[in-house]
């Protein structure tokens, strides 16, 4: 089940850059760490995501993009 | 217990009365003033500290000795001057602990206790809608032998949808440590000592290879951490609010902080790689002149009637306990780990709250370090002694350490006016053994050197020689 989580974490996860922001990691882990208690916080936050990937729900400013537009 | 509740011996460094090391929280600030401990709150730290008063868990772990003894005091009756005041919604005043002391000075069970303490307090505070905002091991002090929690001002309101905000450091600082010592017998001090801020999330990962990926809790605590850390270290997405609008809720953290404190409870350590654990047993003098010993040694302390008495070289803390029996409060160090963990275990399993361990080299003490160099203290300027006892050292000093004889007096004479002292002469084993392979270099290492050395600080009031022949103690007092 851990592994599952992983994987949805890592699949909805998007590469960064720019500041530091130490603890980011640290909250996510929180989700992964919580297990079955937390299968529902790991799906919401994918949920999120992939509806903003398809398009029904407005994209939170992507890292990718926002860097395209800047360079 | 009321032997412990002393006013402190020396203060931290403080700068206009505001203590150097309580900076990194603005909502709050650690003024010591006559012999008190005063802390100025912002008025949001107010609001949750006057909360936190009213939960039970408060009450029940301040009654339980745990969290440290804390009222609200009046601005007025506040004994600073009135820009300080005018800088705070209001006032707590706590309870001095008497020596204050630092991570890198525990022992691993030492370090292990506060962080069960600390998630323990996190556990309680969560059931009553408050949380810890940080997790440190600064955090905690040590009284009568246990740990106490003395950072009230960490208790703040959870918010919702709030994670645990203090899980990195609560890592970084002791449960990283922890598993370097439980895992790969590497020293918890010089870790916690190096970097103020404990050991970081990719060293960690760093100092663990594959194999220790299978070790508990390793895969995610410290291997996932380190990935997601470098994946999302830099990220400019708001995870805090989508953690909140996806549902993470009190239950998670509550299940994070119970997990979390388990594998802290597994983690064990059995002193691998220790010298010098087992001395007490394998002691190299006969009975007889153990009992002379230890009659000189509490002969000296009761005549000394010291209050504070540092037994440096204290190894397992046998002459610690008799000098405990008689002053108020013992600071017993050692240079070697797994000893001064079995002087903490024996003492908390005998109930003998006197005695304070500290892992301490001597030759290499504690420094002053942090922000300008005062964030944290060394020792001698948050305790002093009134009786020294220096037993079976001289020679690691002189010989191991390579600190010339004189120095090493002249030191022992700065900070004390009383002094017992044992002369290992170049006869016995023990000091065989240390020049078997060293040449010897160290003409100032005699007993003529010693005794000189002594007359120029002390009046020798005691003397005794060991029926060996080659043991000499001193009981010295200032002139």
């Amino acid at each position: 089940m851990k592994y599952l989580i992983v994987l949805i974490a890592a699949l909805v996860a998007q590469p960064a850059w720019a500041y530091l922001d130490p603890g980011t990691g640290s909250m996510l882990l929180q989700v992964i760490l919580g297990g079955i208690a937390a299968i529902g916080v790991a799906l919401k936050l994918g949920w999120h995501k992939i509806r903003a990937a398809l398009g029904f729900r407005k994209k939170p400013v992507a890292d990718d993009e926002q860097e395209r537009e800047v360079s | 217990m009321s032997r412990s509740e002393k006013s402190p011996d020396v203060a931290s460094p403080t700068v206009n009365g505001i203590d150097a090391g309580s900076f990194r929280d603005r909502d709050g600030r650690i003024y010591r003033c006559e012999g008190r401990i005063l802390r100025g709150l912002s008025e949001r730290a107010l609001a949750d500290y006057r909360k936190l008063a009213e939960t039970a868990f408060f009450r029940r772990f301040t009654e339980a000795g745990k969290l440290v003894e804390t009222r609200e005091v009046a601005t007025d009756a506040v004994p600073l001057p009135d820009a300080e005041k005018a800088r705070w919604a209001g006032f707590l005043e706590h309870e001095p602990v008497p020596v204050i002391s630092y991570a890198y000075e525990w022992t691993f069970g030492m370090l292990q206790e506060a962080a069960v303490l600390t998630l323990d307090l996190l556990e309680a505070a969560i059931g009553a809608d408050m949380t810890l905002k940080d997790a440190t091991p600064y955090n905690v002090q040590f009284v009568a032998g246990r740990p106490v929690f003395i950072d009230i001002p960490s208790f703040e309101t959870l918010q919702a949808g709030a994670t645990w905000a203090g899980y990195r450091q609560f890592c970084e600082m002791f449960l990283f440590p922890l598993m370097l010592q439980a895992y790969k017998g590497i020293d918890i001090q010089p870790m916690m000592r190096s970097r103020i801020d404990g050991v970081g999330v990719q060293t960690m990962a760093r100092l663990f290879g594959f194999r220790d990926r299978f070790r508990k809790g390793a895969f995610a605590h410290v291997w996932l951490q380190a990935k997601l850390d470098s994946r999302y270290g830099a990220t400019r997405q708001d995870v805090r609010s989508e953690l909140k609008s996806a549902g993470f809720s009190k239950e998670l953290i509550l299940a994070n902080v119970r997990k979390t404190r388990k594998l802290v409870r597994k983690l064990s350590w059995g002193g691998e790689g220790s010298e010098w654990g087992g001395y007490e047993e394998f002691h190299n003098y006969s009975e007889s002149d153990h009992a002379l010993k230890e009659r000189f040694v509490e002969d000296a302390v009761r005549e000394s009637g010291a209050a504070t008495v540092w037994d440096i070289g204290a190894n397992t803390g046998q002459f610690s306990r008799i000098a405990a029996r008689h002053a108020d409060k013992v600071l017993a160090m050692d240079i070697d780990h797994y000893a001064v963990e079995r002087m903490y275990r024996r003492n908390t399993a005998d109930g003998i709250d006197n005695i304070l361990p500290l892992v301490q080299n001597v030759c290499d003490p504690s420094p002053n370090w942090g922000w300008r160099n005062r964030e944290r203290s060394d020792l001698v300027s948050r305790a002093r002694p009134d009786l020294v006892l220096c037993l079976a050292l001289i020679h690691h000093v002189v010989i191991t350490a390579n600190v010339p004889l004189e120095e090493f007096v002249e030191w022992l004479a700065s900070l004390t006016e009383q002094l017992v002292i044992e002369y290992v002469s170049r006869a016995d084993d023990k000091v065989q053994a240390l020049l078997r392979n060293k040449e010897d270099k160290y003409h100032d290492y005699s007993r003529e050197n010693l005794e000189a050395a002594l007359a120029s600080h002390f009046e020798v009031r005691e003397r005794l020689s060991l029926e060996s022949g080659n043991r000499f103690l001193y009981f010295c007092k200032k002139t």
